[in-house]
């Protein structure tokens, strides 16, 4: 069912218009872009042949390891207690207006899609390179009627949606695991709308700092010290998840680290207009009682609050991998 | 009321507990009353219902100094002294760890009651107490307009009673017998939904639903457990029970008794749990049955109250209302613990303040309502396309819409948009009480069975197995169930006519028993309109009414919840005063936008 979306995909290669023509895409250079188990395949090469070695081998892992899986969820009621308890995905689902088109880059096996998707009349779109955690998300939204949601195979560093589509777009925690994440958010950025919001999640360089130590450690002595990560201690998570817990943290191919100014200079050099932070990363706004409204204008904050801040992210988003997501709005 | 004089106010509070509330009375008349959860959207909200407090006085004009006395629905000090510490001392030391919480708890806010009211309320008059059953007997009583009844109250725990009888005449009201901790119809009823693997204090409900795909098998094991004897007095065997002293409600010797660990809330739901689930309904409607006949013996009447968190249990009243014991039975709709705010405001009136009595409370639309403009210029600013019909079109439109007319018959009329639609109904006042009764609901074609599936599925997210309580034109109600009265608060349950049955599938249950609300039109105007509508086009004057909520979230209050329980689950239209917002145009809408948006761009 790509008809409705079809006027916002792009051949990823001239990103010109497709055509839908039986079980594929075809572009205007006549390429056929085949739709295989529901999900179109529009994914094309990164720009040089280095950065595409490394994309290969991220797609690898991420083809081997679908993370987070689907198990347990089995009603769109499971999914939404689930995403509301990560105060992210309620914040972010409170703050996307009813009608927008939303996109997400990197979005994995598409829980935050789906869940974004539980609303029926927004567009949602999810783009991933890896097939098999696509199809997972796929099986959900199919499962469950969810027509206005879609999941396309591409790559973020050329994607198949056309410029300006999106009012909202959501890459969280996929950028730090490319080589050029600067220049991937600033790609991305070309496919907001004018006035519409991108948010961006990219591991911390302060509360990434006991991971890096551990990770060390856990090259050195192997499984012995396993326990010293507050994830793998758990005793309600079971050991397959705990394995791919480790793989995506310890194991990845490659990683980057970022601090709040760093990303807060990408924004200012493209024109984005700070909105707000998770964790916040200065004083609040009235009327967020019950949590962060994403969408509203927040103080910036200085240089010296920002690192004191990233300090105390050392001790409490640490554990959960140290995720920092900011949010702006483009110009 | 002396002419000349400024009306008296009172103000109902209940909360610390689970469900808090408050209810205002002017001259003995109830101008407004409402669950807090509602306005925190924090469900079973137990904190001081400052904003249901805010709304009352804002709906009734008036302000904090105008009220003349705040009571609260039980005696902190006397539970506290009479029942808290004792139980500890005498179970000392098990039970420390409970010990701590609670004792912490009651240190901080329980014990300084009237202090909290005056500072979070800024009040400053008198603060008056009454007793937990007291206030539970009195909302049922003063609100039923009988001139005399028996009175019977059964739910947890109040400050030592768990259950009382009582007598009422004119406006005096007084409980003769009281059943003390720890022996408890409720405790018992929430200890085994805890063992069944359901919430305790908000998922009894569901045991109840459960009951009727189950055979009374294990009524012995339920002898084990609870003993009830002629008097309609009853003991736990407290060898099963650890409410006295864990944090816990049952132990390991109800597991051994039944022969089967206690359930994982997210296990699966087995035969042997709705066996038990049904021998609990049944000892459970066993020792009703015997408490109000004793009740009768001791207090007669041909007149019933009842109050309480059991008295929520609408099967149990459907089989006290078909003994024949009573020729009137009244149920106070808001019959848990936020009831209690209620109770305890017209106990004053009349207790302190001598007051006349009021008449019987016809319907439980007391909380509050939004203007038409209030709701239009929430729909304008959140940008969502709406239509705007007149009260005679509405209700012409809406009924069409649930009998599963096709609002625009054409060549592009898609398959989705035939066949009934899922409406959610938001009009004036908001109910009080736990039940949706017409103000705030989710509204479908009771005849439709594909509708039950979609409703459950789709819309709250559930068990399937819950059936749908029907709405019926008062008028009809006898041909259509067993039952000859007016049920204008869901809480009786009769049985769907045998001829019937495949007429109203999705609102029967497996024993062919329904739980019944019926309608008049001056209990509510608009909803009564509506039901008539559908009547009139389909001849079934029945449909689906559900409560308007998103999974595990209180019953909408506001427009933006409405718009927001709409957005998240698979509800066709949305009914808000006279506004029909349908999702298929909203859809529509959100996609032309873009492309005009993309065409426009193309150019550059």
């Amino acid at each position: 069912m790509l008809e409705p979306i079809i006027h916002l995909l792009r051949d990823p290669v001239d990103l010109r218009q497709l055509k839908i023509a039986g079980d594929a895409l075809v572009a205007e250079s006549y390429v056929r872009y085949p739709i295989l188990e529901g999900i179109p395949r529009l994914l094309a090469p990164t720009r040089t042949a280095k950065e595409e070695t490394l994309r290969r081998k991220m797609q690898e892992f991420y083809e081997r390891h679908t993370f987070p899986g689907y198990d347990g969820i089995d009603s769109p009621g499971v999914l939404m207690d689930k995403a509301r308890r990560s105060n992210f995905g309620a914040w972010l689902d409170r703050a996307i207006p009813p009608m927008a088109t939303v996109l997400e880059a990197g979005c994995g096996t598409g829980q935050m899609t789906n869940f974004l998707g539980l609303v029926a009349t927004r567009t949602v779109i999810g783009v991933d390179q890896s097939a098999a955690s696509l199809l997972l998300g796929n099986e959900f939204a199919e499962r469950f009627g969810m027509r206005n949601v879609h999941f396309l195979q591409g790559n973020i560093f050329a994607m198949p949606i056309a410029e300006r589509a999106a009012d909202v777009l959501i890459c969280s925690g996929v950028l730090h695991h490319t080589p050029d994440p600067r220049s991937g958010f600033e790609s991305l950025l070309k496919l907001v709308k004018p006035g519409g919001v991108i948010l961006i999640g990219l591991y911390n360089r302060y509360a990434r700092i006991p991971l890096g130590w551990r990770k060390m450690l856990f090259r050195m002595t192997g499984r012995a010290f396993h326990r010293l990560d507050a994830h793998l201690r758990r005793k309600d998570v079971d050991a397959s998840k705990k394995e791919i817990w480790f793989a995506d943290q310890y194991r990845n191919p490659h990683e980057s680290w970022h601090s709040v100014d760093e990303v807060l200079r990408w924004f200012d050099d493209a024109g984005v207009e700070f909105l707000s932070a998770v964790p916040a990363i200065s004083s609040g706004v009235a009327g967020e009682e019950n949590g962060i409204s994403l969408f509203q204008k927040h103080p910036r904050g200085g240089a010296m609050e920002h690192v004191a801040r990233q300090l105390g992210w050392i001790f409490t988003i640490s554990g959960e991998g140290g995720l920092f997501v900011l949010a702006g709005r483009k110009a | 009321m002396i002419p000349g004089s400024r009306p008296r106010n009172i103000l109902g509070v209940s909360c610390y507990y689970h469900d808090s509330a408050t209810c205002l009375l002017r001259e003995g008349e109830i101008v407004f009353a409402a669950h807090e959860e509602r306005y925190t959207r924090k469900k079973h909200d137990e904190s001081l219902p400052v904003n249901a407090v805010e709304h009352a006085l804002r709906h009734a004009g008036i302000a904090i100094g105008d009220v003349d006395a705040v009571c609260f629905y039980e005696k902190p000090l006397l539970k506290f002294l009479d029942r808290i510490v004792p139980t500890y001392i005498e179970h000392w030391p098990r039970g420390f760890l409970s010990y701590h919480s609670a004792m912490h708890e009651w240190m901080q806010k329980k014990l300084w009651i009237p202090q909290n009211i005056r500072k979070e309320l800024g009040y400053e008059g008198p603060v008056l107490f009454t007793s937990h059953h007291e206030s539970h007997a009195a909302s049922a009583y003063y609100a039923s307009g009988f001139p005399d009844s028996t009175v019977v109250t059964a739910d947890g725990v109040g400050e030592w009673a768990t259950a009382a009888i009582g007598y009422g005449k004119g406006t005096d009201l007084k409980l003769v017998k009281e059943i003390h901790f720890p022996h408890s119809l409720g405790l018992l009823y929430s200890a085994l939904t805890y063992y069944l693997g359901f919430k305790v204090n908000s998922a009894e409900y569901k045991v109840m639903g459960l009951a009727p795909y189950g055979e009374p098998k294990y009524i012995k094991e339920m002898r084990e457990l609870i003993e009830i004897r002629d008097d309609g007095s009853f003991r736990l065997n407290m060898r099963y029970f650890s409410f006295e002293h864990g944090l816990r409600m049952t132990g390991p010797e109800i597991e051994r008794l039944f022969g089967q660990p206690t359930r994982k809330p997210e296990g699966p739901l087995l035969q042997f749990h709705k066996d038990v689930a049904r021998s609990l309904q049944e000892i459970t409607e066993e020792a009703m049955l015997k408490i109000v006949g004793y009740a009768r013996q001791i207090c007669p009447s041909d007149n019933l109250c009842l109050a309480g968190g059991v008295a929520l249990n609408c099967v149990s009243n459907g089989k006290i209302l078909r003994s024949g014991l009573f020729k009137e039975i009244f149920i106070q709709p808001a019959a848990g613990d936020a009831g209690g705010a209620l109770g305890a405001a017209l106990a004053v009136w009349h207790r302190e303040y001598g007051g006349a009595r009021l008449p019987k409370m016809e319907h439980a639309f007391l909380g509050n309502a939004y203007t038409q403009e209030e709701i239009e210029a929430y729909l304008k600013e959140q940008g969502l396309p709406y239509e705007k019909l007149d009260d005679e079109a509405l209700m012409e439109t809406v009924a069409g819409l649930l009998a599963g007319e096709c609002p625009v018959q054409g060549p592009e009329t898609s398959k989705e948009e035939t066949g009934s639609r899922i409406i959610g109904w938001f009009q004036g006042r908001m109910e009080y009480g736990p039940r949706s009764l017409g103000n705030r609901s989710i509204l479908a074609d009771a005849r439709n069975k594909e509708n039950w599936r979609k409703v459950n599925l789709k819309i709250k997210f559930r068990e399937s197995f819950r059936p749908f309580a029907p709405t019926i034109l008062e008028e009809r109600v006898s041909e259509y169930f067993a039952l000859d009265r007016e049920s204008p608060y869901m809480l009786l349950v009769a049985n769907t006519l045998a001829h019937r049955r495949s007429e109203i599938p999705a609102v029967t249950h497996v024993d062919g028993s329904a739980r019944v609300q019926t309608i008049r039109r001056d209990q509510n105007r608009r909803y009564y309109d509506l039901v008539k509508a559908f009547e009139r086009k389909t001849g079934c004057p029945v449909i689906i009414n559900t409560s308007f909520n998103v999974r595990g979230e209180p019953i909408v209050e506001s427009p933006k919840d409405a718009v927001n329980c709409f957005l998240h689950t698979q509800m066709d239209y949305l009914v808000m005063g006279n506004c029909l917002i349908s999702k298929a145009k909203m859809m529509g809408a959100a996609k032309v936008d873009t492309e005009t948006y993309l065409k426009k761009f193309r150019l550059d």
